[in-house]
């Protein structure tokens, strides 16, 4: 599975915020900001970046008089997030292979021995 | 999009499943563990110990199916009141081979013979061990 590196996940952040979403339907902003430990401010930053770019949906509510604001994976921002995870994956895999192939091919001391 | 290095991008990774596994199995409050482990233990028991008699085994069962099936409400409930709702991802399809493997495990008890009763109760015995095992390494 070939993946693609997504920009909107670069800043360890919004990655943090977007891999939480993908493990629920959605999330309220206070269950967002306790777990990525950001101020309200600094959530609703990169939230509002995310929902421009078109990976998350932000929904607002009220339970009871409380207003409430629910954050959420959009399709797409699933799709996207999948798809750079396994553009990581890709390069730590590439790499692991790379220097497992550069210790396969040094020379051992019984072989490099002057005769 | 710029290439990114392989240490950087384990690390990302990394955090990324750190991230999901907050969602999916969040801190728990110290009750729950214990509660969860009774109502896995007796549902189990439950199901398993019923009776022959025809009425009796059909409440005993379904109060088992009750219990256990309230473990799983209690977790979900503290997930919801955290603010967190729905489950995505690979944790839905182990959850989903947990349920069926309940189903198979009714279908076993409810066909048994009364011989293999006291086997159910132990059966309730390590499976609410096991839950609260499971379930306690969250609270920490």
């Amino acid at each position: 599975m070939s993946g693609v590196l997504d920009d909107a996940f670069r800043a360890t952040a919004r990655l943090k915020i977007a891999a939480f979403l993908s493990g629920c339907d959605e999330a309220e902003f206070r269950a967002v900001q306790d777990y990525a430990e950001l101020s309200a401010s600094a959530l609703s930053k990169h939230a509002a970046a995310l929902e421009e770019s078109g990976h998350l949906a932000i929904r607002k509510g009220h339970v009871g008089k409380m207003p409430r604001t629910w954050l959420a994976l959009t399709d797409f921002g699933r799709k996207a997030l999948t798809d750079h995870l396994a553009a990581l994956q890709e390069i730590a895999d590439s790499a692991a292979r790379h220097a497992m192939g550069q210790a396969s091919q040094k020379p051992t001391a019984s072989s490099s021995a002057p005769r | 999009m710029a290439t990114m290095d392989a240490e950087q991008a384990r690390a990302d990774l990394e955090q990324a499943n750190r991230s999901y596994q907050s969602a999916v199995h969040p801190v728990l409050p110290p009750w729950v563990p214990p509660l969860c482990a009774v109502l896995v233990a007796g549902g189990t028991a439950l199901v398993g110990a019923a009776p022959s008699n025809g009425l009796a085994r059909l409440a005993c069962t379904l109060g088992g199916v009750l219990l256990a099936a309230a473990a799983g409400a209690v977790v979900f409930r503290v997930r919801v009141r955290g603010g967190i709702s729905g489950l995505r991802g690979p944790a839905r399809e182990s959850g989903t081979a947990v349920v069926i493997c309940a189903i198979a495990f009714l279908v076993s008890a409810t066909t048994a013979s009364a011989q293999l009763r006291w086997v159910y109760v132990a059966l309730g015995l390590v499976t609410g061990a096991i839950t609260w095992w499971v379930l306690a390494r969250r609270h920490r």
